[in-house]
């Protein structure tokens, strides 16, 4: 073994050694698996990780924007609070307090994919929106 | 502790105290800061808005690119890392000012935002 293999633990930080407190300052949007269409309508939740992928609770404000023709709204007593855009493909949320998560509806009277995507927006913080979502409906 | 060159590339929205010039105007700085709280003395782009019976101009702090006098701000930060706003409203009205990323911006945290009261 080398030098450079004794200095290694101390020149590199792995994800796993990175402090909560830090990777919590990194938002990122994941999405859970949607729920059965059910009425021209299927809900899905959104919810925050940190950069270690464990659950964050913190509150986040997203843009939501969606294929044109379908709407977008929050669960009925559903987690978060949508600022603007109700009923619209284009909504401004944030997440709950308590929870990270957003639960959202979606709604399309049509038969075809619906995609959502979420992005920073006024007042976002550090969040990654890389993830989207696609709810098929049939 | 992260490196300054590190921090630096995390860029915190942050600002000063509303300064009242007039009944109808306020000034208030906004200031960029790294994760640790230092200034990050960089000219950054970001977009500044606000609620819409109020106009936001830029002050002496900064450079206005589209929006200036308006609801609606694109602006850059001087070199300092500040941008003086001036907000300007005719109502005895709390303002929300609140700033975003936009073209150009940086990695940018903007969770604080300020109010800009004209109540009497």
């Amino acid at each position: 073994m080398g030098i450079a293999d004794a200095v290694k633990p101390v020149k590199t930080l792995s994800p796993d050694e990175m402090g909560t407190e830090f990777a919590n300052q990194f938002a990122k949007v994941t999405w859970g698996t949607p729920d059965a269409e059910a009425g021209n309508k299927i809900t899905v939740a959104l919810q925050l990780k940190n950069a270690l992928d464990d659950d964050l609770v913190a509150v986040e404000r997203i843009r939501l924007t969606c294929t044109e023709g379908a709407t977008m709204a929050l669960k009925a007593a559903g987690n978060g609070t949508v600022l603007q855009g109700s009923g619209t493909p284009d909504m401004i949320v944030e997440t709950d307090e308590v929870t990270g998560s957003f639960d959202l509806e979606v709604t399309f009277a049509d038969v075809g994919t619906i995609s959502v995507v979420g992005g920073a927006t006024q007042g976002s913080g550090f969040v990654s929106c890389r993830n989207s979502v696609d709810l098929v409906f049939a | 502790m992260l490196a300054a060159a590190l921090r630096e590339k995390f860029v915190v929205v942050t600002w000063g105290e509303v300064e009242v010039v007039d009944p109808t105007t306020r000034k208030v700085t906004l200031q960029l800061a790294d994760l640790a709280d230092n200034p990050v003395e960089a000219a950054h782009v970001l977009r500044v808005t606000c609620d819409e019976q109020a106009t936001l101009a830029v002050g002496a702090a900064g450079t206005a690119l589209a929006g200036d006098g308006t609801a609606d701000l694109i602006a850059q930060t001087d070199g300092a890392g500040a941008l003086e706003l001036v907000v300007t409203c005719v109502q005895e009205i709390a303002v929300s000012v609140a700033a975003g990323p936009t073209q150009s911006s940086p990695l940018l945290d903007c969770r604080a935002g300020a109010v800009v009261s004209f109540n009497p």
